[in-house]
């Protein structure tokens, strides 16, 4: 149980897919206008995720290592078409905004990258949970980007106008180049948290250690 | 020996390869058959919507024909059987790509409505002209393909999604639907 806390905590902040590991730009910048858009988004690219994660796990002993990179791509491509002829049929509002960014997941390096680097040597169960845990770390830092932009570029959050209709937003937030600034910004702020921590986390360590020594001394008194 | 290792590791990729697609192959075709039909039922749906938005109500009746680009589809309107009038889907570009829109004709050949299916213009600069009813409503009432000056103006910052919008209607205008001005032996 311990096992899968610290897997979840390292996917979703130690290696976070947007913040720490800066893959998938592209559709991030895009993507993160509203924040109904980024959950949309998000829960895609986590199924898929998931799905591709599992299925390149049990077959990663008879994919040869010489075409496991188009055999991979094959498995995403086609998670990728059932997700997005799924959203068209049941979510057609959803498939309007986000467009052509659902077939472009085949192309975003998070899922490739976890094909490569995880489910290819792992189990089934723990390549699942890597799929489900990155899934959501993509999302998370979507949805903290896209409540941004919304609020400042839109005056909403989550649709919802908090503002009346005569709020001008900042159009430059709405636009991917704002996006960018915004998205430096973040990943400045979460990086200085997370050394911070680390900081504090070796001095605690430091003291403990310190007062063990003594409480020993104590002891050996 | 060397040789024969090559054919057999050769043709392990090649089986393995086939396998696979042919697995992410089945899959895909028993999606699409869960959902084709959903899809085409969304589709219309969207239609009828932009329908509904300009004529209130009635079904439409596709008027088959070869249209030229940015015209794809021609629809007749009929209320209880009467046609009320015509509506004509036409996909122009714009500036973030084809910007999808109904326009409605009137039987005597006039503007009736546009209404918006889908588009990709850029938020706070496209969205004034696509997503401003107020605007789209300067076209209300046309019968001539329109250019800027007739008191039509591009929205500023918006010129390349004012201009898909004028073309989209002038295409509409330019098929000659309605019985003032027949060009076209199409309409009913």
């Amino acid at each position: 149980m311990k096992k899968i806390l610290n897997q979840f905590l390292d996917a979703v902040i130690g290696q976070n897919p947007i913040l720490i590991q800066l893959l998938g730009m592209c559709s991030v910048l895009a993507i993160s206008t509203t924040a109904m858009n980024a959950i949309g988004m998000g829960a895609a690219v986590t199924v898929v995720l998931i799905f591709s994660n599992v299925l390149i796990s049990m077959l990663r002993k008879l994919i040869p290592n010489e075409i496991r990179i188009a055999a991979f791509i094959v498995i995403i491509s086609g998670f990728v078409t059932a997700v997005q002829l799924i959203i068209k049929a049941y979510l057609p509002s959803l498939d309007k905004s986000l467009g052509v960014f659902i077939p472009l997941i085949v192309v975003n390096c998070i899922i490739l990258a976890r094909a490569e680097a995880f489910a290819s040597k792992n189990r089934v169960l723990p390549s699942a949970l890597d799929g489900l845990f990155m899934g959501v770390g993509y999302t998370a830092a979507l949805l903290i980007l896209s409540i941004v932009r919304e609020f400042v570029g839109y005056g909403s959050f989550f649709g919802m106008k908090l503002f009346g209709n005569k709020f001008v937003g900042v159009g430059m937030l709405v636009s991917p180049p704002g996006a960018f600034i915004l998205l430096g910004i973040l990943i400045a702020v979460v990086n200085f948290i997370i050394i911070k921590n680390k900081e504090k986390k070796k001095s605690k360590e430091k003291e403990a250690k310190l007062s063990a020594e003594k409480e020993k001394e104590v002891c050996e008194q | 020996m060397s040789n024969e290792n090559n054919m057999k590791k050769s043709i392990r990729i090649v089986v393995t390869l086939c396998l696979i697609t042919a697995l992410v192959g089945a899959l895909l075709a028993f999606v699409n058959l869960v959902t084709k039909d959903r899809i085409a039922e969304q589709n219309q749906k969207a239609m009828d919507e932009a329908v509904a938005v300009i004529f209130g109500e009635g079904t439409t009746e596709e008027i088959a024909g070869d249209y030229q680009a940015p015209v794809s589809k021609v629809f007749d309107v009929k209320v209880a059987g009467h046609s009320v009038g015509y509506c004509v889907l036409v996909n122009p570009k714009g500036y973030g790509g084809a910007v999808e829109m109904m326009v409605g004709i009137t039987p005597e050949g006039a503007v009736r409505g546009i209404s918006i299916v889908s588009h990709s213009e850029t938020p706070n600069l496209g969205t004034k002209v696509v997503e401003n009813t107020s605007y789209l409503a300067n076209y209300f009432g046309k019968t001539q393909p329109v250019s800027y000056g007739d008191g039509i103006e591009a929205v500023s910052g918006a010129t390349r999604s004012s201009n898909a919008v004028r073309d989209g209607v002038n295409a509409a205008l330019a098929l000659g639907l309605g019985k003032k001005v027949p060009v076209t032996d199409q309409e009913g």
